[in-house]
């Protein structure tokens, strides 16, 4: 695997019954990038996204291999829970645990028996700093996260997601629930979030594909149809189909 | 009066429907409101009367350990002691496993196994008591008495038929108190890294608490309240009992064995009166209690 890729997929295909969803993908995800991967409704992006770090283990079959640090992590054999932690996930709704901000952010550490205060207190800092919600909570740590706005709700679960330390962090439409404040703050915080970890996106919102992600891969009925650099799948796309998309003809 | 000033301020089909509803809706609830107060009301002085008619002292009633109403000594402390043991027995041992059976129904055994497994418990909920008791009656105390020597009859045999009897109800609400808790808690923690049993026990048993604890307050209070089948295979001693084998009297036992075989007015018919007050206080108890574990919840 060479050095500035983190994730390599190689024909992945993903099935729920018998028709896959998701048919034979291959793509490489690069290091400290956001990369999106867009299409209409039902064309296999979010499936393929969670396929990534095995949250569709019992729900779907997925075949192919995932490379992560040259380790097939699509195969039986591996400890799914380690690689959920170091890929992690971020869902389309917040999704906050009824328990304090810091009970939450820790959830992950606390999964893995960390105890130590010092290391704890420390890592939520740090967290909530990095998903850029330190400032608006930092006095408030043992409130209910369910008292936050919806925005701060999602990047309360960003910052969840960070403290576990992570690679790559998924996102599955993150802002789709959010206003439009709040979005473009979640983006801030995703452009800051890059210089650490690598991103992968799946959105609705082709604005947002073309104004956050380094890559946008178009998906189309479970295929992937096009993955360039977003400058030229917006400016340039190669595809006829890609083109129709980006211009509306259908969604 | 203008047409337009009779279309809209003249009665019409919408506001008779209003009307009438609100009538007949404050009319039920009258009815259920004057029916509480009168079993109050009725169940207070007929209970009240040993304490006021009769001179028997209130302490002596809760704390004497001798129940002979024919000889004027009314010590109800035993059937109090035996009514609570055996519904907290029941409670105790039935908690762990209706809890283990609602986790492995909703969370650990396939959605297809649920709708098989809901049914079926709901149908246990509803079989009547007296089904429960004659269990008790043909297997239950058969098998006690193989193993623990004696008649069988007693506050073991009780218990496990009162058990029995709540474990279904008990399943059923805690499986309704898991299945509200949001999807989003499960995936969420699946996608930290987290196991199953860490997901159960981190997240999904802390918010579903108050819910598991209110199934177990309703499964004690129906125990609690459970008169036939406690009666068949008690032993119906009243006395204060020194072991689980030993036969006992619970304070609904006592009632429906007692109530036939006395007079009304007399002192040893109001005596089961006062048990019964006894009885709807701890009732009230149960209720209030359930109350504050949701409130707690909701706070």
């Amino acid at each position: 695997m060479e050095d500035n890729i983190a994730l390599e997929l190689k024909d992945v295909s993903v099935a729920y019954g018998a028709e896959p969803t998701v048919r034979n993908v291959s793509m490489k995800f690069k290091k400290n990038q956001i990369s999106a991967l867009i299409g209409a409704s039902g064309s296999g992006k979010s499936t393929l996204l969670r396929s990534i770090n095995r949250m569709n283990d019992g729900l779907a079959t997925v075949t192919g291999q995932i490379l992560f640090h040259d380790v097939d992590i699509n195969r039986p054999k591996v400890n799914v829970y380690k690689v959920r932690q170091e890929i992690g996930m971020v869902f389309q709704q917040p999704t906050p645990f009824p328990m304090s901000i810091y009970e939450n952010v820790i959830y992950g550490l606390r999964l893995t028996g960390e105890k130590d205060r010092r290391v704890l207190d420390q890592r939520v800092e740090e967290s909530l700093k990095h998903a850029a919600l330190w400032d608006e909570v930092k006095d408030r740590l043992k409130a209910s996260a369910l008292s936050l706005s919806g925005g701060q709700q999602q990047r309360l679960c960003i910052a969840r997601t960070l403290a576990t330390k992570p690679e790559i962090i998924l996102m599955d439409e993150p802002t789709s629930a959010l206003d439009p404040i709040s979005t473009t703050q979640i983006e801030a915080t995703m452009m800051e979030l890059k210089k650490d970890y690598t991103i992968i996106i799946v959105t609705h919102n082709m604005q947002q594909a073309s104004r956050a992600s380094d890559w946008t891969a178009f998906m189309h009925q479970g295929n992937l149809i096009e993955f360039n650099q977003t400058t030229e799948i917006f400016m340039n796309p190669h595809e006829q189909a890609t083109n129709d998309y980006l211009n509306g003809k259908f969604g | 009066m203008s047409d337009w000033e009779k279309r809209l301020t003249g009665p019409s089909k919408e506001t008779n429907q209003e009307r009438v509803g609100r009538v007949l809706t404050t009319l039920s609830i009258t009815v259920i409101g004057l029916l509480v107060a009168t079993i109050l009301i009725f169940l207070a002085s007929k209970g009240l009367s040993l304490f006021i008619k009769y001179g028997v002292n209130i302490w002596d009633f809760v704390s004497g350990t001798d129940w002979s109403p024919k000889k004027g000594s009314y010590g109800a402390l035993p059937m109090i002691v035996t009514s609570f043991g055996v519904t907290m027995l029941a409670g105790i041992v039935a908690l762990p496993l209706a809890l283990m059976v609602a986790l492995a129904v909703t969370e650990i055994l396939p959605p297809a196994f649920r709708k098989v497994t809901q049914p079926v418990i709901e149908l246990l909920v509803g079989i009547p008591s007296v089904v429960y008791g004659f269990v008790g009656l043909t297997v239950i105390i058969p098998i006690l008495r193989q193993w623990f020597g004696g008649t069988g009859f007693g506050m073991l045999a009780a218990t496990v038929v009162l058990f029995l009897m709540i474990v279904p109800t008990m399943v059923s609400m805690t499986i309704d108190t898991l299945l509200a808790v949001p999807e989003s808690y499960r995936m969420a923690s699946k996608g930290l890294g987290a196991t199953r049993w860490q997901t159960i026990y981190r997240t999904i048993l802390p918010s579903a608490a108050g819910g598991v604890l209110t199934a177990m307050i309703f499964g004690m209070a129906r125990a609690f309240g459970e008169a036939l089948a406690v009666q068949m295979v008690i032993g119906n001693a009243s006395i204060m009992p020194t072991s689980l084998m030993s036969s006992a009297a619970t304070l609904t036992s006592v009632l429906t064995t007692g109530i036939g075989n006395t007079v009304m007015g007399t002192a040893a018919n109001d005596a089961l009166w006062s048990l019964a007050l006894v009885l709807l206080v701890m009732s009230l108890i149960f209720n209030l209690a359930m109350r504050l574990v949701n409130r707690n919840k909701e706070g």
